[in-house]
């Protein structure tokens, strides 16, 4: 039978990754918020999507809502499609980079140890 | 004025109690939000009761407050106690601030990314965060979520992004009404809160002007994260900080956080500088 100690700290060592996982998640929905001419926008797929269509269709400029709902003036989309695709791609990297130390620490300790590197 | 030559900044309040050194945490304070920000940082405090070197601070505005302190429980080493809050002159901001654009931050915190400089020349005449979360899950103290049924929700004052004009003047005098007829205002919205806080008069200012519905106020792009005591810091480094909860260790990395148990920053105080300073 397994030691009944070794159950209830794993049960400790999931609490805590799942607490830093879910933190780098919404660290992430922080880090991909943008503000652009008054606009506060979040950088999502769907947004990616929508001003890769505007460019494709010959939109130079065009008014989209921002993450409150306010249309907001865009005056370049291509230059604002490149800007939010490089921030989404610089945090996405990041945060692979943080969901791979968390997933391979195996102690609490390890978990919290901010010097922790993934492991090979 | 364009949006270009706009000027913009941190605003911080500090004035010290017998408990609390504020201005010591208002140094720390600053510091990290220059390292990130990159912003100028304004302090409002009373000259004549330095006693810190405050060459930190781009501007030091002299504020001598009129108002009686403020009493609310605190709890210190695991005691309750009451103590002596001097925020009554937080609505103050507005009139006070050298900014055309401004962040009003507590003293007590943190920042440990650059999200904030985001907001800055956003449509939006103020913003403020409604939402909140603990380093180790979720909220659960009821009042800090909703105070009581159909009351709107709290409005944290901790970091507040404002610019200069007529609707933030409007909502800044409504809330000195609110201030000054507290006791009538929080028997109509119930509040459970029997001292002054700045949280609820936010509260019930917006919920008005909103036209006495929630949502006026639109929300910061950093989340609220609030660390109570008897929470301490364990260890610090260049954007990370190990919490001691009560349920577990938390890696608060790259992330703002508010250090209610002030106590922990001004023990802290020498760490930080080394870091950031």
């Amino acid at each position: 039978m397994t030691d009944i100690e070794a159950v209830f700290d794993k049960s400790k060592f999931n609490t805590v990754q799942r607490n830093q996982i879910t933190l780098v998640k919404e660290l992430i929905k922080e880090k991909l918020i943008i503000g652009h001419l008054g606009g506060l926008y979040s950088i999502s797929s769907e947004l990616l999507s929508f001003l890769d269509l505007l460019e494709r269709s010959g939109y130079d400029n065009a008014v989209i809502p921002d993450m409150n709902g306010v249309p907001t003036q865009i005056d370049n989309v291509k230059e604002f499609k490149e800007t939010c695709m490089e921030k989404f791609a610089q945090e996405m990297n990041q945060a692979l980079a943080e969901i791979n130390r968390i997933r391979s620490a195996r102690t609490v300790q390890e978990l919290v140890d901010y010097d922790f590197t993934e492991q090979d | 004025m364009t949006l270009q030559n706009k000027t913009k900044g941190v605003l911080l309040f500090a004035k010290n109690n017998p408990d609390f050194n504020y201005v010591k945490q208002a140094i720390v304070c600053a510091t990290l939000a220059k390292h990130y920000l990159n912003v100028p940082v304004a302090l409002v405090t009373d000259k004549d009761e330095l006693t810190d070197d405050i060459s930190i601070f781009d501007i030091v505005i002299d504020y001598k407050t009129t108002v009686k302190a403020n009493v609310r429980p605190f709890y210190i080493d695991g005691k309750p106690k009451r103590l002596q809050w001097h925020n009554i002159d937080r609505l103050l901001a507005c009139e006070l601030s050298p900014f055309d654009e401004t962040l009003v931050l507590d003293t007590d915190y943190l920042i440990q990314n650059n999200v904030l400089n985001q907001v800055w020349g956003c449509n939006n005449p103020m913003l403020m965060n409604t939402d909140t979360r603990l380093p180790s899950g979720p909220q659960l103290h009821v009042t800090e979520n909703v105070i009581a049924d159909g009351f709107p929700p709290v409005h944290w004052f901790t970091v507040m992004y404002f610019k200069k004009c007529d609707e933030t003047k409007l909502w800044f005098d409504f809330a000195s009404f609110v201030k000054e007829n507290h006791n009538f205002y929080k028997k109509v919205f119930r509040s459970p809160y029997h001292y002054y806080r700045n949280d609820i008069v936010a509260a019930i200012t917006s919920h008005i002007i909103g036209g006495y519905e929630d949502g006026y106020m639109k929300p910061l792009p950093t989340r609220q994260i609030n660390s109570y005591p008897p929470e301490q810091i364990l260890q610090i480094d260049h954007g990370k900080i190990v919490l001691n909860t009560e349920e577990y260790p938390v890696l608060i990395k790259d992330t703002n956080i508010h250090i209610v148990n002030k106590l922990e920053i001004e023990r802290n105080f020498n760490r930080f500088m080394e870091i950031y300073a």
